[in-house]
């Protein structure tokens, strides 16, 4: 045991190390992009339609960092484990494939998420002062504890471990394909779902056209229909079924999925 | 130390000619070995099997006694791998031990200190950075440091200067450890003179030949002779002035030159592989 955490932690040091330079520069330049916003906002009043500066503009350039910035950073999670000239690194370096897949796996959940909380925390912080000093006027800082980043870094932690499992399993082109795959599956489960609902429903349809009393039926749930009570029952237990797959057991499936699937990578295009 | 039981592999699974087919191998003592073969019969392929880096369809392959494929962390601290290509991370040298080294117990710093040296290697620049051959040079003085009891080098010579070959020669010499392999897969021949012993031909998917260049000795002599020789040579090629034969020892002989041996192997297996057997008791 205190040999997989030493080396875990030597990795998460190597990972850092090796990240370090292109993560200072992203940062420096969104923190640049927010001070030019804040001093923007103390030069001219008139700017209203800046969001950074407001607690629900905060919110929205977090989630924008954290979930278009994380789900790239997780998508190259893997990238030399598909590349012939640096994946000897990965599976010639002396670490089981679980203990390098939690490593990465921290990096782009938990790390990613908190540099980001703490980093834009910082940011506006140090914009706020700084515009202070020069304008005289400064918005207000984000608060990384609110209520709304720490849903938005829960949902975050969902979708990148989607992400996580297309980077270890597509060979290429990570982000777009897992993108083109989530797209690919709702357009079949809407199908499935249109399936379903066409032959739970069927007295209420003209053809594939519903008719008017159907409507009336979804607007009511039901409540003049007999079955009222257990229509009720049953889309609450549907509810909370959907809600515990996907608050806590998609996260934990797709790490699941994307560790052995880590496991069961080779090399490829071997031949010299 | 390393042990392949009628190995067997394919590339895109089984639809394609195997690459190997019941391969066998059995390496039970420490030495540079010289895994030869010409371009495309799986020279990279074996080691990154030998390594676990892929997977084989068939037969068992153990290295310290272990399955490569499991890639257990124990195994690996005993592996080192030095790829034909790869890419460094854009740090400098000394960051690159810090951050590497401790995954290795037996690294020894200042014996990678002395090899970067006598490499002349520029540690405070970033590897990323240098040429091709001091990145190489920079990787094989971090794998000799390791203490890795396996060191798998493929192609090492590629991308380094007639100097750098002669050090590289030098080095590898003087850093072999007791116990220690270090397997050497190469096309380039005359690169490993006076290196590599013993000496592993692959062939066709197999082993055609593997034994150590005192077998050799003992069994086949090379001279140069002005016609073309008679049935009893082993392998005769045509130079410019006559022909260089390999023929069975009998008294004083030339010694032979690698070169010339790995062609009459990979022309006449059996004839060479017969001569070896019987002429080297």
């Amino acid at each position: 045991m205190n040999g997989t955490l030493r080396r875990i932690r030597l990795l998460l040091k190597r990972d850092i190390a090796e990240v370090l330079r292109p993560v200072a520069l992203s940062a420096a330049t969104v923190a640049g992009i927010v001070l030019l916003f804040y001093l923007m906002h103390g030069i001219s009043t008139h700017t209203p339609t800046l969001v950074i500066g407001t607690a629900g503009g905060h919110q929205a350039v977090f989630r924008q960092l954290l979930y278009i910035g994380g789900l790239i950073v997780t998508s190259r999670a893997f990238r030399e484990v598909h590349d012939k000239a640096r994946n000897h690194d990965w599976f010639m370096l002396p670490a089981s494939t679980a203990e390098k897949f939690v490593a990465r796996l921290l990096l782009t959940s938990v790390g990613y998420a908190s540099a980001v909380l703490v980093g834009y925390f910082l940011a506006t912080v140090l914009a706020a002062g700084i515009a202070g000093v020069l304008t005289g006027s400064s918005p207000g800082i984000f608060n990384p504890l609110d209520r709304e980043a720490l849903r938005a870094v829960h949902n975050y932690w969902i979708m990148q471990s989607i992400f996580l499992f297309g980077a270890a399993y597509f060979r290429k082109l990570h982000f777009i394909k897992t993108i083109l795959s989530l797209v690919v599956f709702f357009i079949a489960l809407s199908w499935v779902a249109a399936a379903v609902f066409r032959i739970v429903f069927t007295g209420y349809f003209d053809g594939m056209m519903p008719q008017a009393s159907l409507l009336e039926l979804l607007r009511n749930a039901g409540k003049d229909t007999p079955w009222h009570e257990s229509l009720a029952a049953t889309s609450g237990i549907v509810r909370v079924v959907v809600g515990v797959i996907y608050q806590a057991l998609l996260a934990p499936f797709f790490w699941i999925a994307t560790c052995v699937r880590l496991h069961e990578t080779e090399v490829s295009d071997a031949v010299s | 130390m390393i042990s392949i039981e009628a190995l067997s592999f394919s590339y895109s699974g089984h639809s394609r000619e195997p690459l190997f087919r019941e391969l066998s191998l059995d390496i039970a003592h420490g030495g540079i070995y010289g895994l030869l073969g010409r371009n495309g019969t799986g020279k990279t392929t074996l080691l990154r099997l030998m390594s676990g880096q892929l997977f084989p369809h068939g037969g068992r392959c153990t290295v310290l006694d272990r399955d490569p494929a499991d890639r257990a962390p124990e195994l690996l601290r005993n592996m080192f791998f030095l790829p034909e290509e790869f890419r460094v991370p854009a740090i400098t040298g000394h960051a690159y031990v810090s951050l590497y080294a401790p995954f290795y117990p037996g690294f020894d710093s200042s014996r990678f200190t002395t090899l970067a040296l006598e490499l002349e290697v520029n540690l405070d620049q970033r590897l990323s950075t240098l040429s091709f051959g001091q990145k190489k040079k920079f990787l094989l003085a971090f794998a000799l440091a390791t203490g890795c009891r396996m060191l798998f080098f493929d192609e090492p010579t590629n991308g380094l200067d007639i100097p750098s070959k002669r050090q590289f020669r030098r080095t590898v010499a003087a850093s072999l450890a007791a116990g220690q392999v270090i397997l050497i897969s190469t096309h380039q021949v005359r690169d490993m003179e006076n290196l590599i012993d013993p000496i592993i031909v692959l062939e066709n998917g197999r082993i055609v030949f593997f034994h150590e260049l005192d077998v050799v000795s003992r069994a086949l002599a090379m001279s140069h002779e002005p016609v073309p020789p008679a049935d009893d040579a082993v392998y005769a090629e045509q130079t410019m002035d006559g022909y260089t034969v390999l023929r069975r020892r009998r008294g004083d002989g030339t010694p032979v030159d690698l070169e010339l041996l790995f062609n009459a192997i990979i022309q006449a297996p059996e004839r060479v592989e017969q001569a070896c057997v019987e002429g080297g008791r």
